[in-house]
């Protein structure tokens, strides 16, 4: 656990009484009820809950990612005088990898197989910084790729995601999120489908990238310890209702609310008498 | 005693007189060559596991810990019988054991109902005949163990919650009254909440019927939960094995203690 | 096995309104050929001395240049042109699912010479293998048939064999094997009944496919003889009287494409978002 950012900072990103509610053939489904919240900058910002619990649809909010015919959405994801709830595609085009971007819990599935790993490190700046020349563009994305721990960047540049391993796609994933030092990132779940070893190693990233860049980070995860272990403060949802949200350890010491205690309780605990 | 001598030596035994162990593999090497197409030869043989031993004593639970790629799932494979190419020897005192998987959304055939999926083991049992009213008493009785409410026969996979998926993928798996099961991950799908249920099912049942388990989980502290001893693997070799309490407080290789490290223990 | 209360089953479509449109132009052209069956206006072959009548109340589509009545006509070779189709999908889908299923699941040898002797298949239109073999062994409705069926083995068999290699890595699949259950059943019990929703949707298109294969065909001259004609021979034989009695084309005409729209909506309400049933 590093300090927490100095409190008085202004939020970059609030929300308000966001409310998503699904209409499939006429039976509403309620995803996110009511939530409100504040993300500082440079703070790491969790968000537990149980499959279900809306996590993941929030986390699509804030990315503008969400399918809004599909959806009923009221309330405001503010950015940068922006509510990237209701504003147009183009609007949300300008600050989608620019200054808000996202990682995936599935490095196999959220890279393009036929494309080189250094182009779609690239991607982000292709879009919103035309006006560099290649040379630059690949200088930047060699950059990003070995400030995101990829050993070698010039040689996995050339590579195909096939080549690499789980963890090192998680990695060129993260490189191609930050290759703009975007003020927020997005994590959903991003170490959920890594080896342990691998996942102290993300989590140890995540960490260095916070505290060089001051990237807020918005960490959706369903695993209290590594939320604990990572986060400054945490969110607790369940079925769409935030129930409890605090300084996370505070939380996870002395949980409120009986959903975080029972959710604290299920952590398979090992006690080693010495 | 059923004994099938496979392709390079190797011996895969059922019903083998192992006094006072359910599974015992000894020395066992498993090469995996890539498969050869028509008018090509097959690629390189790659040793996928390097002289394995170790034994399941009966009414034992051994967990195996090791991240992706150390042999795991080829070693389950091996046990139950599916790898052919083999040297070495896989004991068996009981039948071909059946398998828990990971994945509670793809181990129930999704066209059939759950009263039909928990008939299924007892319909296709080659070693004795059930009769109608005999399956039936069988289910009721693997359910109740379970905790699987009959009002849940005539509901199909996609209708119930990851939990209750997984006690009916448990209660096929014991459903002809074995001694020895796998478990492979049979929790990290799950939610925290109810991975702890499954974890107590597991516990009651290895209690209530002396079920021995091959516990396979990349989680240290499910294992801690659930296992008498534990078997730590990378790359194909057995690393170490001993009591959960042995291994966890006196490590003896650097990757038991990061593995150790990563799941916040010591 | 599926509910088979219809309305459980219809909650199951994925697009509900282009399903029902579909359904109920497939079922007028069912009702036409089965009160066809039962009644006709005149006898399909009956030759009269009104030949090439417009539209009228005693032909309501006129009649041809043997003054034989177009609706009955129409009626009898809706029948036929449905029966060659369906007898089509038959020995198609049948045998095609059969060999794309055990070649799938059992792999290998046996597996790379079927698909390659079927990827010899493809490379020749159906309709040119249909015309093969029809000149091997005679024009005939059966013949058409068979022709045309084993000509659409090859597309059933891939789809069926890829469907059938995704399942076998499935855990389920794996659990039926652990459990000693024999290869025949967890081919048919375990695997076929998940495969419905690609397969349905294959089936539908591919009836269209026979119905124009057969219509193609019988342009062609070949398939069931006259005096008893298959939609597409009356196409054929009406063209050159088409700018006096258009109905003659327009009738049969009419009716193919009736068939082939409610088979296609049908096909196209089974398939969800993934193309697969839900």
């Amino acid at each position: 656990m590093q300090d927490a950012p100095l409190s008085q900072d202004k939020p970059i990103l609030a929300i308000r009484d966001l409310h998503l509610e699904f209409h499939d053939h006429g039976r509403p489904e309620v995803v996110v009820e009511d939530l409100s919240f504040e993300l500082r900058r440079a703070e790491i910002l969790g968000i537990v809950g149980e499959s279900g619990s809306g996590k993941s649809m929030t986390a699509l909010a804030i990315a503008g990612l969400l399918n809004r015919h599909a959806l009923d959405c009221s309330g405001t994801i503010l950015f940068d005088g922006v509510d990237l709830l209701h504003c147009g595609r183009a609007t949300l085009r300008r600050y989608q990898g620019d200054e808000i971007s996202m990682i995936f819990q599935e490095p196999m599935t959220s890279l393009d197989p036929l494309q080189r790993i250094g182009m779609q490190v690239e991607e982000a700046l292709r879009i919103h910084r035309a006006e560099l020349s290649a040379a630059e563009r690949r200088k930047m994305a060699i950059r990003a790729m070995a400030a995101a721990g990829l050993p070698d960047p010039e040689q996995v540049y050339g590579m195909y995601p096939h080549e690499l391993s789980g963890g090192m796609r998680q990695r060129v994933m993260i490189a191609a999120a930050t290759v703009l030092k975007p003020q927020i990132l997005i994590a959903d779940e991003p170490t959920t489908a890594l080896d342990v070893t691998t996942q102290a190693q993300i989590i140890a990233l995540l960490r260095t990238i916070n505290a060089e860049d001051q990237t807020a980070i918005v960490f959706i995860s369903h695993d209290l310890s590594l939320v604990r272990q990572l986060c400054h403060r945490v969110i607790v949802m369940r079925k769409g209702v935030a129930v409890e949200s605090g300084a996370s350890d505070e939380v996870f010491r002395n949980p409120r609310h009986p959903y975080t205690k029972a959710l604290v309780d299920a952590i398979p605990k090992v006690v080693l008498e010495r | 005693m059923t004994r099938t001598t496979v392709a390079m030596g190797g011996v895969y035994e059922t019903h083998a007189d192992i006094s006072g162990s359910a599974l015992e593999v000894r020395g066992l090497n498993v090469f995996y060559r890539e498969r050869a197409r028509v008018l090509q030869k097959g690629g390189p043989l790659t040793q996928v596991l390097r002289d394995v031993s170790f034994c399941v004593g009966d009414g034992e639970i051994l967990g195996l810990c090791g991240e992706s790629g150390c042999g795991k799932s080829t070693l389950s494979k091996a046990i139950c019988g599916i790898v052919r190419e083999f040297d070495g020897q896989i004991l068996l005192a009981d039948e071909r054991p059946l398998m828990v998987f990971q994945d509670p959304y793809g181990s129930l055939n999704p066209a059939k109902r759950v009263g039909w999926l928990l008939e299924e083991p007892l319909r296709t049992d080659r070693t004795r005949t059930w009769t109608v009213d005999q399956r039936q008493a069988r289910i009721r009785e693997v359910a109740e163990q379970v905790e699987v409410g009959e009002e849940l026969f005539d509901r199909y996979p996609a209708e119930l919650s990851g939990g209750q998926r997984q006690r009916v993928a448990i209660a096929c798996a014991i459903m002809r009254k074995p001694r020895f099961i796998i478990a492979d991950e049979p929790v990290s799908a799950l939610d925290v909440t109810i991975q702890k249920q499954v974890l107590e099912l597991l516990r009651s049942l290895h209690k209530s019927m002396g079920l021995s388990m091959l516990f396979i989980s990349h989680d240290l502290r499910v294992v801690y939960q659930i296992c008498d001893r534990v078997m730590i693997m990378q790359k194909g070799r057995v690393l170490e094995q001993g009591t959960v309490r042995d291994v966890y407080r006196n490590p003896t290789h650097e990757y038991t203690r990061t593995l150790l490290a990563a799941a916040g223990i010591g | 096995m599926v509910s088979l209360r219809p309305r459980a089953l219809l909650a199951r479509v994925p697009n509900r309104g282009l399903f029902c449109a579909g359904a109920v132009i497939t079922l007028l052209v069912i009702a036409l050929v089965i009160v066809g069956m039962v009644w006709m206006p005149y006898e399909p072959t009956a030759m009269s001395a009104d030949r090439l009548q417009g539209v009228s109340v005693a032909h309501p589509l006129g009649t041809d240049k043997m003054g034989r009545d177009i609706l009955s006509r129409v009626m009898y070779g809706s029948r036929i042109t449905l029966l060659v189709a369906l007898g089509t999908m038959a020995i198609g889908a049948g045998l095609g699912i059969l060999v794309g299923a055990v070649t799938g699941y059992y792999g290998g040898i046996v597996d790379e010479v079927v698909m390659r002797v079927t990827d010899g298949l493809f490379a020749f239109p159906s309709v040119l293998l249909a015309l093969v073999f029809v000149s091997l062994f005679g024009s005939s409705t059966l013949n058409v048939m068979w022709a045309l069926g084993i000509a659409f083995v090859p597309s059933f068999a891939r789809v069926s064999r890829s469907e059938v290699i995704r399942c076998k890595h499935l855990d389920y699949v794996k659990n039926a094997r652990l459990m000693g259950v024999r290869d025949v059943r967890v081919i048919f019990v375990h695997i076929l009944p998940n495969m419905r929703g690609v397969l349905l949707s294959n089936l539908m298109i591919g009836f269209n496919n026979a119905v124009l294969s057969e219509a193609g065909l019988s342009f062609l001259g070949i398939g069931s003889q006259p005096p008893f004609a298959s939609l597409g021979q009356m196409i054929s034989e009406a063209q050159e009287v088409f700018f006096i009695v258009p109905s003659a084309v327009l009738g049969p005409g009419l009716v193919i494409v009736l068939m082939v729209l409610g088979f296609s909506l049908m096909g196209e309400g089974l398939r969800s978002e993934e193309g697969r049933m839900a």
